[in-house]
Protein backbone atom coordinates (compact mmCIF):
# COMPACT_ATOMS: atom_id res chain seq x y z
CA UNK A 1 0.00 0.00 0.00
CA UNK A 2 1.34 3.10 -1.08
CA UNK A 3 0.51 6.94 0.45
CA UNK A 4 1.20 10.01 -1.44
CA UNK A 5 0.71 13.15 0.55
CA UNK A 6 2.48 14.98 -2.50
CA UNK A 7 0.98 14.04 -5.85
CA UNK A 8 2.21 16.63 -7.98
CA UNK A 9 5.96 14.87 -7.36
CA UNK A 10 5.79 10.98 -6.81
CA UNK A 11 2.70 9.92 -8.58
CA UNK A 12 4.13 10.41 -11.98
CA UNK A 13 6.42 7.35 -11.62
CA UNK A 14 4.20 5.08 -10.30
CA UNK A 15 1.60 6.35 -13.12
CA UNK A 16 4.21 5.32 -15.93
CA UNK A 17 4.34 1.98 -14.53
CA UNK A 18 1.20 1.60 -15.44
CA UNK A 19 1.29 2.92 -18.68
CA UNK A 20 -1.90 5.28 -17.84
CA UNK A 21 -0.15 7.89 -20.35
CA UNK A 22 -1.37 6.44 -23.29
CA UNK A 23 -3.77 8.30 -25.24
CA UNK A 24 -5.73 5.38 -26.59
CA UNK A 25 -6.21 3.93 -23.36
CA UNK A 26 -8.10 7.16 -22.50
CA UNK A 27 -10.17 7.06 -25.27
CA UNK A 28 -12.30 3.92 -24.19
CA UNK A 29 -13.17 4.41 -20.72
CA UNK A 30 -14.03 1.36 -19.46
CA UNK A 31 -16.49 0.06 -16.30
CA UNK A 32 -14.90 -0.69 -13.39
CA UNK A 33 -15.07 -4.07 -13.87
CA UNK A 34 -13.71 -4.71 -17.45
CA UNK A 35 -10.49 -3.15 -15.85
CA UNK A 36 -6.90 -5.03 -16.82
CA UNK A 37 -3.89 -5.21 -14.38
CA UNK A 38 -2.22 -2.29 -16.37
CA UNK A 39 -5.85 -0.20 -15.50
CA UNK A 40 -5.32 3.20 -12.75
CA UNK A 41 -8.91 2.69 -11.26
CA UNK A 42 -10.35 5.81 -9.76
CA UNK A 43 -12.66 4.90 -6.99
CA UNK A 44 -14.28 7.87 -5.16
CA UNK A 45 -17.55 6.51 -3.19
CA UNK A 46 -17.97 2.94 -1.42
CA UNK A 47 -19.46 1.41 -4.23
CA UNK A 48 -16.53 1.65 -6.77
CA UNK A 49 -13.82 0.84 -4.66
CA UNK A 50 -16.01 -2.61 -3.79
CA UNK A 51 -16.13 -3.22 -7.55
CA UNK A 52 -12.43 -1.53 -7.84
CA UNK A 53 -11.03 -4.38 -5.36
CA UNK A 54 -13.11 -7.30 -6.95
CA UNK A 55 -11.69 -5.90 -10.56
CA UNK A 56 -8.23 -7.06 -11.47
CA UNK A 57 -6.73 -3.69 -11.31
CA UNK A 58 -3.76 -3.46 -9.19
CA UNK A 59 -3.66 0.11 -8.69
CA UNK A 60 -6.25 1.90 -7.22
CA UNK A 61 -6.82 5.99 -6.35
CA UNK A 62 -9.58 6.77 -4.11
CA UNK A 63 -10.90 8.51 -0.85
CA UNK A 64 -8.86 8.57 2.38
CA UNK A 65 -11.54 8.54 4.23
CA UNK A 66 -12.28 4.60 2.57
CA UNK A 67 -8.25 3.44 3.75
CA UNK A 68 -10.42 0.80 6.36
CA UNK A 69 -11.78 -0.89 3.23
CA UNK A 70 -8.47 -1.75 1.60
CA UNK A 71 -6.67 -3.15 4.67
CA UNK A 72 -6.93 -6.80 3.48
CA UNK A 73 -6.48 -6.21 -0.14
CA UNK A 74 -2.96 -7.00 -1.61
CA UNK A 75 -3.55 -4.49 -4.21
CA UNK A 76 -1.64 -0.58 -4.54
CA UNK A 77 -3.06 1.88 -3.41
CA UNK A 78 -3.44 5.74 -3.89
CA UNK A 79 -5.11 7.62 -0.89
CA UNK A 80 -5.93 11.05 -1.71
CA UNK A 81 -8.44 13.79 0.30
CA UNK A 82 -10.36 14.47 -3.31
CA UNK A 83 -9.59 12.04 -5.96
CA UNK A 84 -11.32 14.12 -8.36
CA UNK A 85 -8.70 16.81 -8.25
CA UNK A 86 -5.86 14.39 -7.93
CA UNK A 87 -7.23 12.60 -11.24
CA UNK A 88 -7.12 16.41 -12.69
CA UNK A 89 -3.46 16.69 -11.64
CA UNK A 90 -2.80 13.77 -13.14
CA UNK A 91 -4.44 14.60 -16.86
CA UNK A 92 -3.01 18.11 -16.32
CA UNK A 93 0.20 16.34 -16.08
CA UNK A 94 0.46 14.15 -19.03
CA UNK A 95 -1.98 16.05 -21.15
CA UNK A 96 -2.54 19.60 -20.74
CA UNK A 97 0.91 20.35 -20.22
CA UNK A 98 1.91 18.42 -23.49
CA UNK A 99 -1.04 20.16 -25.48
CA UNK A 100 0.84 24.05 -24.77
CA UNK A 101 4.44 22.71 -25.40
CA UNK A 102 2.92 20.95 -29.43
CA UNK A 103 3.19 24.84 -30.26
CA UNK A 104 6.59 26.03 -30.82
CA UNK A 105 7.04 29.76 -30.77
CA UNK A 106 6.85 31.60 -34.28
CA UNK A 107 5.18 34.48 -35.73
CA UNK A 108 3.07 33.86 -38.81
CA UNK A 109 3.90 35.56 -41.77
CA UNK A 110 0.77 36.53 -42.56
CA UNK A 111 -0.10 38.05 -38.69
CA UNK A 112 -0.34 41.80 -38.92
CA UNK A 113 2.08 42.93 -35.75
CA UNK A 114 2.33 47.10 -35.00
CA UNK A 115 5.49 48.24 -34.61
CA UNK A 116 5.37 49.17 -31.63
CA UNK A 117 4.49 46.47 -30.19
CA UNK A 118 6.51 44.01 -27.93
CA UNK A 119 5.63 40.65 -28.52
CA UNK A 120 8.12 38.18 -26.53
CA UNK A 121 9.99 36.05 -28.55
CA UNK A 122 8.76 32.54 -27.18
CA UNK A 123 5.02 33.19 -28.35
CA UNK A 124 3.08 31.63 -30.77
CA UNK A 125 1.42 33.90 -32.99
CA UNK A 126 -1.39 32.11 -35.64
CA UNK A 127 -2.33 33.17 -39.28
CA UNK A 128 -4.57 36.44 -39.74
CA UNK A 129 -3.47 37.77 -36.16
CA UNK A 130 -3.51 41.89 -36.14
CA UNK A 131 -1.77 43.08 -33.04
CA UNK A 132 -2.00 46.85 -32.57
CA UNK A 133 -0.56 49.69 -30.72
CA UNK A 134 1.79 49.34 -27.72
CA UNK A 135 0.08 46.35 -27.17
CA UNK A 136 2.47 44.25 -24.59
CA UNK A 137 2.42 40.30 -24.68
CA UNK A 138 4.83 38.15 -22.00
CA UNK A 139 6.80 34.75 -22.24
CA UNK A 140 4.86 31.37 -23.60
CA UNK A 141 1.70 33.06 -24.74
CA UNK A 142 -0.52 31.79 -27.77
CA UNK A 143 -2.82 33.46 -30.06
CA UNK A 144 -4.46 31.49 -32.33
CA UNK A 145 -5.20 32.49 -36.03
CA UNK A 146 -7.66 35.54 -37.02
CA UNK A 147 -7.55 36.83 -33.41
CA UNK A 148 -7.71 40.78 -33.30
CA UNK A 149 -5.41 42.36 -30.37
CA UNK A 150 -6.27 46.40 -30.30
CA UNK A 151 -4.12 49.14 -29.16
CA UNK A 152 -2.52 48.92 -25.49
CA UNK A 153 -3.44 45.66 -24.55
CA UNK A 154 -1.37 44.10 -21.71
CA UNK A 155 -1.22 40.02 -22.13
CA UNK A 156 0.73 38.24 -19.08
CA UNK A 157 2.52 35.09 -19.45
CA UNK A 158 1.33 31.76 -20.24
CA UNK A 159 -2.06 33.00 -21.54
CA UNK A 160 -3.78 31.33 -24.52
CA UNK A 161 -6.17 33.22 -27.19
CA UNK A 162 -7.41 30.67 -29.48
CA UNK A 163 -8.63 32.01 -32.54
CA UNK A 164 -11.18 34.31 -34.13
CA UNK A 165 -11.01 36.43 -30.81
CA UNK A 166 -11.23 39.94 -29.91
CA UNK A 167 -9.67 41.87 -27.18
CA UNK A 168 -10.15 45.22 -27.24
CA UNK A 169 -8.44 48.52 -26.27
CA UNK A 170 -6.71 48.67 -22.73
CA UNK A 171 -7.67 45.14 -21.87
CA UNK A 172 -5.47 43.63 -19.23
CA UNK A 173 -4.94 40.00 -18.73
CA UNK A 174 -3.32 38.37 -16.29
CA UNK A 175 -1.10 35.05 -16.27
CA UNK A 176 -2.00 31.84 -17.30
CA UNK A 177 -5.70 32.93 -18.43
CA UNK A 178 -7.38 30.64 -21.20
CA UNK A 179 -9.72 32.97 -23.66
CA UNK A 180 -11.41 30.26 -26.19
CA UNK A 181 -12.25 30.58 -29.75
CA UNK A 182 -14.57 33.39 -30.83
CA UNK A 183 -14.46 35.00 -27.29
CA UNK A 184 -15.16 38.75 -27.26
CA UNK A 185 -13.47 40.93 -24.21
CA UNK A 186 -13.57 44.40 -24.08
CA UNK A 187 -15.99 45.29 -26.78
CA UNK A 188 -18.08 48.66 -26.66
CA UNK A 189 -20.74 48.55 -24.18
CA UNK A 190 -24.13 49.84 -24.87
CA UNK A 191 -23.41 53.00 -22.60
CA UNK A 192 -20.95 53.93 -25.15
CA UNK A 193 -23.89 54.87 -27.43
CA UNK A 194 -25.54 56.49 -24.50
CA UNK A 195 -22.57 59.09 -23.75
CA UNK A 196 -20.88 61.88 -24.97
CA UNK A 197 -17.73 60.57 -22.95
CA UNK A 198 -15.07 59.09 -24.44
CA UNK A 199 -14.34 55.73 -23.42
CA UNK A 200 -11.35 55.09 -21.00
CA UNK A 201 -12.97 52.38 -19.03
CA UNK A 202 -11.03 48.75 -19.43
CA UNK A 203 -11.57 44.84 -19.06
CA UNK A 204 -9.34 43.43 -16.24
CA UNK A 205 -8.65 39.43 -15.93
CA UNK A 206 -6.84 37.84 -13.15
CA UNK A 207 -4.63 35.44 -13.03
CA UNK A 208 -6.09 32.06 -14.03
CA UNK A 209 -9.69 33.05 -15.39
CA UNK A 210 -10.69 30.58 -17.88
CA UNK A 211 -13.42 32.12 -20.75
CA UNK A 212 -15.47 29.83 -22.60
CA UNK A 213 -16.07 29.78 -26.05
CA UNK A 214 -17.97 32.61 -27.90
CA UNK A 215 -18.27 34.47 -24.54
CA UNK A 216 -18.38 37.99 -24.23
CA UNK A 217 -17.01 40.91 -21.57
CA UNK A 218 -18.04 44.25 -22.37
CA UNK A 219 -15.54 47.69 -21.84
CA UNK A 220 -17.02 50.42 -19.72
CA UNK A 221 -17.36 53.41 -20.44
CA UNK A 222 -15.51 54.49 -17.31
CA UNK A 223 -13.90 52.25 -14.25
CA UNK A 224 -13.15 48.72 -15.37
CA UNK A 225 -15.28 45.37 -16.00
CA UNK A 226 -13.11 42.89 -13.47
CA UNK A 227 -12.97 39.51 -13.43
CA UNK A 228 -11.01 37.71 -10.42
CA UNK A 229 -8.28 35.40 -9.86
CA UNK A 230 -9.42 32.03 -11.18
CA UNK A 231 -12.55 32.65 -11.75
CA UNK A 232 -14.21 30.42 -15.04
CA UNK A 233 -16.10 31.33 -16.93
CA UNK A 234 -18.13 28.41 -19.75
CA UNK A 235 -19.12 29.39 -23.36
CA UNK A 236 -22.01 32.17 -24.34
CA UNK A 237 -21.57 34.23 -20.80
CA UNK A 238 -22.28 37.44 -21.25
CA UNK A 239 -20.85 40.01 -18.69
CA UNK A 240 -21.60 43.34 -19.13
CA UNK A 241 -19.79 46.56 -18.31
CA UNK A 242 -19.04 47.40 -15.04
CA UNK A 243 -19.37 44.19 -13.25
CA UNK A 244 -17.32 42.89 -10.79
CA UNK A 245 -16.38 39.31 -10.69
CA UNK A 246 -14.64 38.32 -7.14
CA UNK A 247 -12.30 35.17 -7.20
CA UNK A 248 -13.05 31.58 -7.62
CA UNK A 249 -16.74 32.13 -9.32
CA UNK A 250 -17.75 29.72 -11.54
CA UNK A 251 -20.39 30.97 -14.24
CA UNK A 252 -21.92 28.74 -16.86
CA UNK A 253 -23.10 28.69 -19.90
CA UNK A 254 -25.53 31.28 -20.86
CA UNK A 255 -25.27 33.55 -18.01
CA UNK A 256 -25.78 36.83 -18.47
CA UNK A 257 -24.48 39.54 -15.78
CA UNK A 258 -25.92 43.26 -16.24
CA UNK A 259 -23.99 46.02 -15.48
CA UNK A 260 -22.10 47.02 -12.54
CA UNK A 261 -23.72 43.90 -10.65
CA UNK A 262 -21.26 42.77 -7.96
CA UNK A 263 -20.82 39.10 -7.42
CA UNK A 264 -19.21 37.85 -4.38
CA UNK A 265 -16.37 35.23 -3.85
CA UNK A 266 -17.07 31.61 -5.28
CA UNK A 267 -20.09 32.93 -6.79
CA UNK A 268 -21.65 29.76 -8.74
CA UNK A 269 -24.41 30.14 -10.92
CA UNK A 270 -26.64 27.44 -13.10
CA UNK A 271 -27.27 27.65 -16.95
CA UNK A 272 -29.28 30.42 -18.73
CA UNK A 273 -29.13 32.71 -15.52
CA UNK A 274 -29.72 36.35 -15.43
CA UNK A 275 -28.22 39.03 -13.16
CA UNK A 276 -30.10 42.24 -13.10
CA UNK A 277 -28.00 45.31 -13.31
CA UNK A 278 -26.14 46.78 -10.03
CA UNK A 279 -27.10 44.15 -7.86
CA UNK A 280 -24.85 43.12 -5.39
CA UNK A 281 -24.54 39.08 -4.44
CA UNK A 282 -22.97 37.56 -1.23
CA UNK A 283 -19.97 35.84 -0.86
CA UNK A 284 -20.51 32.02 -1.42
CA UNK A 285 -23.83 31.83 -2.97
CA UNK A 286 -24.99 29.05 -5.45
CA UNK A 287 -27.89 29.61 -7.66
CA UNK A 288 -29.18 27.15 -10.05
CA UNK A 289 -30.28 27.09 -13.34
CA UNK A 290 -32.22 29.96 -15.27
CA UNK A 291 -32.56 31.70 -12.11
CA UNK A 292 -33.56 35.64 -12.51
CA UNK A 293 -31.89 37.54 -9.66
CA UNK A 294 -33.26 40.98 -9.51
CA UNK A 295 -32.22 41.83 -6.06
CA UNK A 296 -29.99 41.83 -3.76
CA UNK A 297 -28.38 38.65 -2.25
CA UNK A 298 -26.83 39.34 1.26
CA UNK A 299 -26.37 35.86 2.47
CA UNK A 300 -24.69 33.46 1.33
CA UNK A 301 -26.70 29.99 0.41
CA UNK A 302 -28.47 28.66 -2.33
CA UNK A 303 -30.57 30.37 -4.20
CA UNK A 304 -33.16 29.71 -7.20
CA UNK A 305 -36.24 30.61 -9.05
CA UNK A 306 -37.49 33.71 -11.60
CA UNK A 307 -37.40 36.00 -9.33
CA UNK A 308 -35.14 34.48 -7.25
CA UNK A 309 -35.92 33.25 -4.13
CA UNK A 310 -33.49 30.77 -1.20
CA UNK A 311 -33.78 27.33 -3.10
CA UNK A 312 -36.17 25.82 -0.02
CA UNK A 313 -38.92 28.32 -0.81
CA UNK A 314 -38.32 28.36 -4.53
CA UNK A 315 -39.03 24.02 -4.87
CA UNK A 316 -41.62 24.65 -2.17
CA UNK A 317 -43.32 27.26 -4.81
CA UNK A 318 -42.75 25.03 -7.30
CA UNK A 319 -44.78 22.44 -6.54
CA UNK A 320 -47.58 25.20 -5.64
CA UNK A 321 -47.54 26.00 -8.80
CA UNK A 322 -48.90 21.95 -9.98
CA UNK A 323 -51.65 23.44 -7.16
CA UNK A 324 -52.96 26.30 -9.64
CA UNK A 325 -55.59 24.42 -11.84
CA UNK A 326 -57.26 22.74 -8.50
CA UNK A 327 -57.51 26.50 -7.33
CA UNK A 328 -59.33 27.81 -10.07
CA UNK A 329 -61.69 24.96 -10.27
CA UNK A 330 -62.80 25.82 -6.74
CA UNK A 331 -62.71 29.87 -7.32
CA UNK A 332 -64.87 28.65 -10.48
CA UNK A 333 -67.47 26.40 -8.81
CA UNK A 334 -67.66 29.02 -5.57
CA UNK A 335 -68.55 32.14 -8.03
CA UNK B 1 -21.52 18.18 -59.15
CA UNK B 2 -18.12 18.46 -58.37
CA UNK B 3 -15.63 16.38 -56.45
CA UNK B 4 -13.69 18.95 -55.69
CA UNK B 5 -13.65 20.57 -52.27
CA UNK B 6 -12.93 24.35 -51.99
CA UNK B 7 -11.10 25.46 -49.21
CA UNK B 8 -10.95 29.39 -48.94
CA UNK B 9 -7.29 30.91 -48.85
CA UNK B 10 -7.88 32.52 -45.78
CA UNK B 11 -8.83 29.35 -43.63
CA UNK B 12 -6.52 27.54 -41.78
CA UNK B 13 -6.64 23.77 -41.99
CA UNK B 14 -3.86 21.77 -40.40
CA UNK B 15 -2.15 19.24 -42.24
CA UNK B 16 -3.07 15.94 -40.33
CA UNK B 17 -6.66 16.94 -41.21
CA UNK B 18 -8.43 14.85 -43.57
CA UNK B 19 -11.49 17.25 -45.31
CA UNK B 20 -13.78 14.63 -48.03
CA UNK B 21 -14.71 15.37 -51.18
CA UNK B 22 -17.18 17.90 -52.37
CA UNK B 23 -16.76 19.92 -49.11
CA UNK B 24 -16.59 23.50 -48.71
CA UNK B 25 -14.21 25.15 -46.24
CA UNK B 26 -15.32 28.92 -45.63
CA UNK B 27 -12.88 32.03 -44.62
CA UNK B 28 -10.99 32.37 -41.67
CA UNK B 29 -12.32 29.18 -40.64
CA UNK B 30 -9.57 27.66 -38.42
CA UNK B 31 -9.55 23.17 -38.70
CA UNK B 32 -7.21 21.78 -36.14
CA UNK B 33 -4.62 18.49 -36.05
CA UNK B 34 -6.26 15.30 -36.51
CA UNK B 35 -9.69 16.27 -37.42
CA UNK B 36 -11.83 14.24 -40.21
CA UNK B 37 -14.50 15.77 -42.36
CA UNK B 38 -16.67 13.56 -44.50
CA UNK B 39 -18.03 14.32 -47.79
CA UNK B 40 -20.13 16.86 -49.22
CA UNK B 41 -20.19 18.79 -45.88
CA UNK B 42 -20.56 22.44 -45.47
CA UNK B 43 -18.28 24.76 -42.99
CA UNK B 44 -19.57 28.08 -42.53
CA UNK B 45 -16.85 31.22 -42.18
CA UNK B 46 -15.27 31.60 -38.70
CA UNK B 47 -15.58 28.32 -36.88
CA UNK B 48 -13.86 26.28 -35.44
CA UNK B 49 -13.05 22.73 -35.20
CA UNK B 50 -10.81 22.31 -32.46
CA UNK B 51 -8.12 18.63 -32.78
CA UNK B 52 -9.50 15.25 -33.27
CA UNK B 53 -12.99 16.17 -33.87
CA UNK B 54 -15.09 13.78 -36.47
CA UNK B 55 -17.79 15.91 -39.03
CA UNK B 56 -19.47 12.98 -41.05
CA UNK B 57 -21.11 13.16 -44.74
CA UNK B 58 -23.53 15.52 -45.87
CA UNK B 59 -22.97 18.14 -42.43
CA UNK B 60 -23.57 21.71 -42.24
CA UNK B 61 -21.60 23.57 -39.69
CA UNK B 62 -23.00 27.39 -39.50
CA UNK B 63 -20.73 30.36 -39.02
CA UNK B 64 -19.41 31.30 -35.93
CA UNK B 65 -19.13 27.71 -34.56
CA UNK B 66 -17.37 26.34 -31.72
CA UNK B 67 -16.70 22.73 -31.90
CA UNK B 68 -14.59 20.44 -29.35
CA UNK B 69 -13.98 23.38 -27.30
CA UNK B 70 -13.23 22.58 -24.03
CA UNK B 71 -15.79 21.22 -21.67
CA UNK B 72 -16.45 22.99 -17.97
CA UNK B 73 -15.04 20.41 -16.22
CA UNK B 74 -13.05 21.64 -12.48
CA UNK B 75 -12.03 19.86 -9.53
CA UNK B 76 -12.30 21.92 -6.35
CA UNK B 77 -9.38 21.69 -3.63
CA UNK B 78 -10.03 22.25 0.01
CA UNK B 79 -10.58 25.97 -0.16
CA UNK B 80 -12.77 25.72 -3.09
CA UNK B 81 -10.11 27.00 -5.59
CA UNK B 82 -11.21 25.44 -9.61
CA UNK B 83 -8.73 23.15 -11.13
CA UNK B 84 -8.91 22.55 -14.89
CA UNK B 85 -9.74 18.84 -16.03
CA UNK B 86 -8.02 18.41 -19.11
CA UNK B 87 -11.01 17.07 -21.77
CA UNK B 88 -9.38 14.65 -23.64
CA UNK B 89 -11.89 13.05 -25.59
CA UNK B 90 -13.45 14.94 -28.95
CA UNK B 91 -16.86 15.36 -30.74
CA UNK B 92 -18.18 13.35 -33.22
CA UNK B 93 -20.93 14.77 -35.18
CA UNK B 94 -22.68 12.07 -37.38
CA UNK B 95 -24.35 12.17 -41.44
CA UNK B 96 -26.81 14.97 -42.29
CA UNK B 97 -26.29 17.07 -39.26
CA UNK B 98 -26.97 21.00 -39.27
CA UNK B 99 -25.29 23.05 -36.66
CA UNK B 100 -26.53 26.69 -36.76
CA UNK B 101 -24.62 29.56 -36.53
CA UNK B 102 -23.14 30.28 -32.91
CA UNK B 103 -22.83 27.33 -31.43
CA UNK B 104 -20.73 25.76 -29.50
CA UNK B 105 -20.03 21.95 -28.75
CA UNK B 106 -17.62 21.13 -26.00
CA UNK B 107 -15.95 18.24 -26.06
CA UNK B 108 -15.84 14.91 -24.22
CA UNK B 109 -13.88 14.05 -20.78
CA UNK B 110 -12.90 11.00 -22.00
CA UNK B 111 -14.69 9.57 -24.68
CA UNK B 112 -17.04 11.84 -27.08
CA UNK B 113 -19.94 14.32 -27.57
CA UNK B 114 -21.97 12.62 -29.63
CA UNK B 115 -24.58 14.05 -32.56
CA UNK B 116 -26.90 11.85 -33.77
CA UNK B 117 -27.58 11.41 -37.85
CA UNK B 118 -30.04 13.83 -39.51
CA UNK B 119 -29.86 15.86 -36.17
CA UNK B 120 -30.70 20.20 -36.36
CA UNK B 121 -28.68 22.30 -33.54
CA UNK B 122 -30.38 25.69 -33.75
CA UNK B 123 -28.04 28.69 -33.58
CA UNK B 124 -26.75 30.18 -30.08
CA UNK B 125 -26.81 26.56 -28.37
CA UNK B 126 -24.52 25.16 -25.53
CA UNK B 127 -23.99 21.48 -25.46
CA UNK B 128 -21.94 20.62 -22.93
CA UNK B 129 -19.07 17.88 -22.33
CA UNK B 130 -19.74 13.38 -22.40
CA UNK B 131 -23.57 14.89 -23.93
CA UNK B 132 -24.93 12.40 -26.39
CA UNK B 133 -27.71 13.39 -28.71
CA UNK B 134 -29.86 10.63 -30.80
CA UNK B 135 -31.13 10.83 -34.15
CA UNK B 136 -33.19 13.07 -35.66
CA UNK B 137 -33.12 15.56 -33.33
CA UNK B 138 -34.64 18.92 -34.00
CA UNK B 139 -33.54 21.44 -31.34
CA UNK B 140 -34.35 25.29 -31.51
CA UNK B 141 -32.10 27.39 -30.59
CA UNK B 142 -30.82 28.59 -27.12
CA UNK B 143 -30.35 25.13 -25.98
CA UNK B 144 -28.20 25.17 -23.24
CA UNK B 145 -27.54 21.48 -21.56
CA UNK B 146 -24.92 21.01 -19.08
CA UNK B 147 -22.99 18.08 -19.21
CA UNK B 148 -22.93 13.85 -19.67
CA UNK B 149 -27.17 13.72 -20.28
CA UNK B 150 -28.27 11.35 -22.76
CA UNK B 151 -31.00 12.29 -25.23
CA UNK B 152 -32.80 9.53 -27.03
CA UNK B 153 -33.73 9.36 -30.57
CA UNK B 154 -36.66 11.88 -32.65
CA UNK B 155 -36.60 14.56 -29.54
CA UNK B 156 -37.28 18.41 -30.28
CA UNK B 157 -37.12 20.93 -28.45
CA UNK B 158 -38.58 24.69 -28.60
CA UNK B 159 -36.86 27.90 -28.26
CA UNK B 160 -34.08 28.55 -25.13
CA UNK B 161 -34.45 25.38 -23.16
CA UNK B 162 -32.67 24.21 -20.52
CA UNK B 163 -31.84 21.19 -19.37
CA UNK B 164 -29.37 20.02 -16.25
CA UNK B 165 -26.55 16.98 -16.32
CA UNK B 166 -26.54 13.54 -15.73
CA UNK B 167 -30.08 12.88 -16.49
CA UNK B 168 -31.82 10.46 -19.73
CA UNK B 169 -34.34 11.62 -21.63
CA UNK B 170 -36.33 9.09 -23.87
CA UNK B 171 -36.61 9.21 -27.37
CA UNK B 172 -39.69 11.18 -29.03
CA UNK B 173 -39.65 13.85 -25.92
CA UNK B 174 -41.43 17.23 -27.31
CA UNK B 175 -40.81 20.55 -24.75
CA UNK B 176 -42.21 23.81 -25.87
CA UNK B 177 -40.01 26.96 -25.30
CA UNK B 178 -37.90 27.47 -21.73
CA UNK B 179 -38.80 24.34 -21.03
CA UNK B 180 -36.25 23.30 -17.90
CA UNK B 181 -35.56 19.70 -17.76
CA UNK B 182 -34.61 19.05 -14.34
CA UNK B 183 -34.98 15.29 -14.38
CA UNK B 184 -35.11 12.01 -16.30
CA UNK B 185 -37.50 11.63 -18.44
CA UNK B 186 -38.75 8.42 -19.24
CA UNK B 187 -42.10 8.48 -21.10
CA UNK B 188 -42.49 10.22 -24.34
CA UNK B 189 -44.99 13.47 -24.98
CA UNK B 190 -45.27 16.86 -25.18
CA UNK B 191 -43.97 18.75 -22.19
CA UNK B 192 -44.25 22.26 -21.50
CA UNK B 193 -43.28 24.74 -18.43
CA UNK B 194 -40.79 25.03 -15.78
CA UNK B 195 -41.93 22.24 -14.01
CA UNK B 196 -42.15 19.83 -16.98
CA UNK B 197 -45.82 19.18 -16.87
CA UNK B 198 -47.94 17.51 -19.98
CA UNK B 199 -48.58 19.73 -22.50
CA UNK B 200 -52.58 19.81 -21.72
CA UNK B 201 -52.00 20.47 -17.86
CA UNK B 202 -49.59 23.22 -18.50
CA UNK B 203 -52.35 24.78 -19.91
CA UNK B 204 -54.16 24.76 -17.21
CA UNK B 205 -51.82 26.28 -15.35
CA UNK B 206 -50.80 28.91 -17.37
CA UNK B 207 -54.61 29.72 -17.94
CA UNK B 208 -54.75 29.79 -14.14
CA UNK B 209 -51.86 32.19 -14.20
CA UNK B 210 -53.53 34.55 -16.24
CA UNK B 211 -56.35 34.60 -14.59
CA UNK B 212 -55.36 34.96 -10.64
CA UNK B 213 -55.04 38.55 -11.33
CA UNK B 214 -58.86 38.57 -11.37
CA UNK B 215 -59.59 36.05 -9.03
CA UNK B 216 -61.77 37.08 -6.25
CA UNK B 217 -60.46 35.10 -3.18
CA UNK B 218 -63.41 33.37 -0.88
CA UNK B 219 -63.27 35.02 2.68
CA UNK B 220 -61.80 31.54 4.33
CA UNK B 221 -58.60 32.41 1.94
CA UNK B 222 -57.80 36.16 2.02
Amino acid sequence: MILINDVKTKLSDLVQEVSIAQRDSFLNVEPISDATEDSLVFANNEKFLKQALDSAAQVIVTNIKLKELCSESNKSFIFANIPDLLVTKILQTYFYSQKIAQQKASVSKSANIHESANVHESCFIGENVVIGKNVQIAENCFVGANTVIENDVQIARDTEIHSQCFIGQRTEIGEACIIRAASSIGSLSMFHFTSDEDGLGKVVLKNFVELGSQSCIDRPTRSETFIGESCKLDNLVKISAGAYLDNFCLITAGVQIGHNARCGKYFTVGGNSFIEPNTVIADQVLCGGMTFVDRDITEKGQYGGMPVQPMKDYLRSMVSLAQIPKLRKILKTNA
Amino acid sequence: MSNETVISKFAKVHESAQIGEACFIGDFVSIDAGVVIGDHTRVEAFTHIYQNCEVGNNCYIGPHCVIGTDGFGYAQDQIGRSHFTPQIGIVKIEDDVKILAHTSIDRAAFSSTAIGQSSIIGGHSHIAHNIKIGKNAKIWPGFVVAGSTKFGDNIELGYRCNCVGHIEVCSDFKSESMVIINNSVKTAGHYAGQLLMDKSQWNEVAAGIRESANWTLPEELK
